[in-house]
């Protein structure tokens, strides 16, 4: 009886741990998603508002993926660039995100509101461009990958069954 | 004559300094903070803090002292001017650079943060200002009343007031309470240009200052405003800071031949000093001002030291 029960339980954890790990890259290409619409809403409106950088992440950073950058931004106090690198911390760890997209991410913050309208109209391209390229890595990812994370989760607990009976 | 707010203003504008700088700033006595009027960082020299009748420095251990042969003095790093530039641009360069090309950045609090570097020109214009070597954070003071000995000389029915003096002589603080004035106690409608956010000191549309019940046209700029307010608002008196170019004067034109009163302000410390102006002498025979008054200094910000006529001004 305890073996057939531990069997189960091992079984659907090696099953759940292939769900996890789809699900870590199905959050990433999500997270990244939202970042690129960030990017466009602030772009647009730099280009017509020209508000102050507060204000624009307030009104832009919709999703709700983002919002642990949005409320420890406008939650603090301290200069833009400690308040955006602090904020990546928020970032919570389940959307998946590489140390390259974070690496983006802070580089991307560390030039946000320094120079002229056109200068961040580029800068905003620039990084869009970037991050629409991680963003079409990790969908490929989510393709190759989902599938193989649930099936190898669901064989390994299989597998262990088959051994132990 | 009612002084309000002053140490929250001072404070204010040692916020918009860079943290090491502002953290020393905010140490200085209250009975020396209350009559600051300018916080001035150079690059690599001591940090200068100008009050109505002296100057103040620094000392490295927090203490003040109006002698610079005090040693070591707080200087302003070039980390600190970066700061302090990307603090008084509230992190938002973009949206400030019209006003640095103009040399100046109006913020939070309605102080004026006068930036000088190198300027990037372009087709004979400037385009931006790169490495910025002095920030000088001039703080706005409302002194609620300070109209009242202008007011008892002029009366309230004048067809057109300029308010001149030099810099530092309380021709904002003196403005912005007349435009107080007429609109509260003689219910007049009165449309402000404040093209440098000075006067009502405007941030996120609410208005830091108490202007009555004028309407605030923000960062117009000035010709433009007196068009947009004589087109849109009907004023009884248009109200702007610093007129200092010929389209100023033609706007000004403008709004007499509308039949609205003007009361403007003009850098000029004596009726000589007005003529000798380019745009001086066209700006008096716009016909727009019955009477000139003219400040006095810094040490006596906002008292009136003479009103004349127009035509005494043209003949002086």
């Amino acid at each position: 009886m305890l073996k057939a029960v531990s069997v189960i339980i091992v079984f659907c954890c090696c099953s759940l741990a292939g769900f996890y790990y789809s699900y870590k890259l199905s959050r990433r290409q999500l997270f990244l998603k939202d970042f690129i619409a960030f990017l466009k809403t602030f772009e647009t409106h730099i280009r017509y508002s020209s508000d102050d950088i507060f204000t624009l992440i307030n009104i832009s950073m919709k999703s709700a993926s983002l919002q642990p950058i949005k409320e420890y931004i406008l939650n603090n106090k301290g200069s833009f660039n400690d308040l955006w690198l602090g904020s990546m911390s928020q970032i919570n760890k389940q959307t998946g995100l590489t140390a390259q997209d974070k690496a983006l991410l802070e580089e991307f913050g560390a030039s946000l509101g320094t120079t002229d309208g056109q200068g961040q109209i580029n800068h905003i391209e620039l990084y869009t461009t970037l991050f629409q390229k991680a963003c079409d890595e990790a969908q490929q990812e989510l393709k190759a990958k989902s599938k193989l994370y649930k099936l190898l989760g669901f064989f390994a607990g299989t597998a262990f069954a088959l051994t132990v009976i | 004559m009612k002084e309000n707010k002053n140490q929250s203003r001072y404070i204010t504008a040692c916020l918009a300094t860079a943290p090491r700088i502002g953290n020393y700033l905010l140490k200085l006595p209250q009975n020396i903070s209350d009559s600051v009027q300018e916080i001035r960082l150079r690059l690599n020299r001591p940090v200068t803090i100008n009050c109505s009748d002296k100057a103040y420095f620094i000392t490295e251990n927090g203490c003040f002292t109006n002698s610079q042969n005090a040693q070591p003095l707080l200087t302003a790093t070039q980390s600190d001017i970066h700061d302090t530039f990307q603090s008084v641009c509230n992190y938002s360069v973009y949206s400030r650079q019209n006003e640095i090309n103009n040399g100046y950045i109006t913020i939070q609090g309605g102080h004026r943060a006068g930036i000088c570097g190198t300027a990037v020109v372009a087709d004979g214009q400037i385009i931006n200002i790169r490495d910025i070597s002095t920030i000088s954070i001039r703080i706005a003071r409302e002194i609620i009343g300070c109209s009242a000995p202008l007011l008892q000389q002029t009366g309230t029915d004048f067809n057109g007031l300029l308010i001149c003096g030099p810099p530092c002589s309380g021709k904002t603080t003196v403005l912005r309470d007349i435009a107080r004035v007429l609109s509260l106690a003689n219910n007049c409608k009165v449309a402000v240009i404040d093209s440098r956010g000075e006067i009502a000191g405007t941030s996120n549309a609410v208005f830091q200052n108490d202007i009555g019940m004028c309407d605030i046209l923000d960062c117009y700029p000035r010709d433009k405003g007196i068009t947009h307010a004589i087109r849109s608002l009907s004023p009884d008196y248009i109200i702007c800071d610093e007129i200092g170019s010929d389209d100023d004067v033609k706007a000004i034109e403008q709004s007499v031949n509308s039949g609205v009163k003007i009361i403007a302000t003009v850098h000029a410390s004596s009726p000589q000093e007005l003529i000798k102006k380019q745009y001086g002498k066209a700006l008096l025979q716009t016909g727009a001002f019955e009477k000139i008054a003219f400040l006095y200094s810094r040490e006596k910000a906002g008292a009136v030291k003479s009103i004349l006529g127009c035509a005494e001004v043209l003949n002086a």
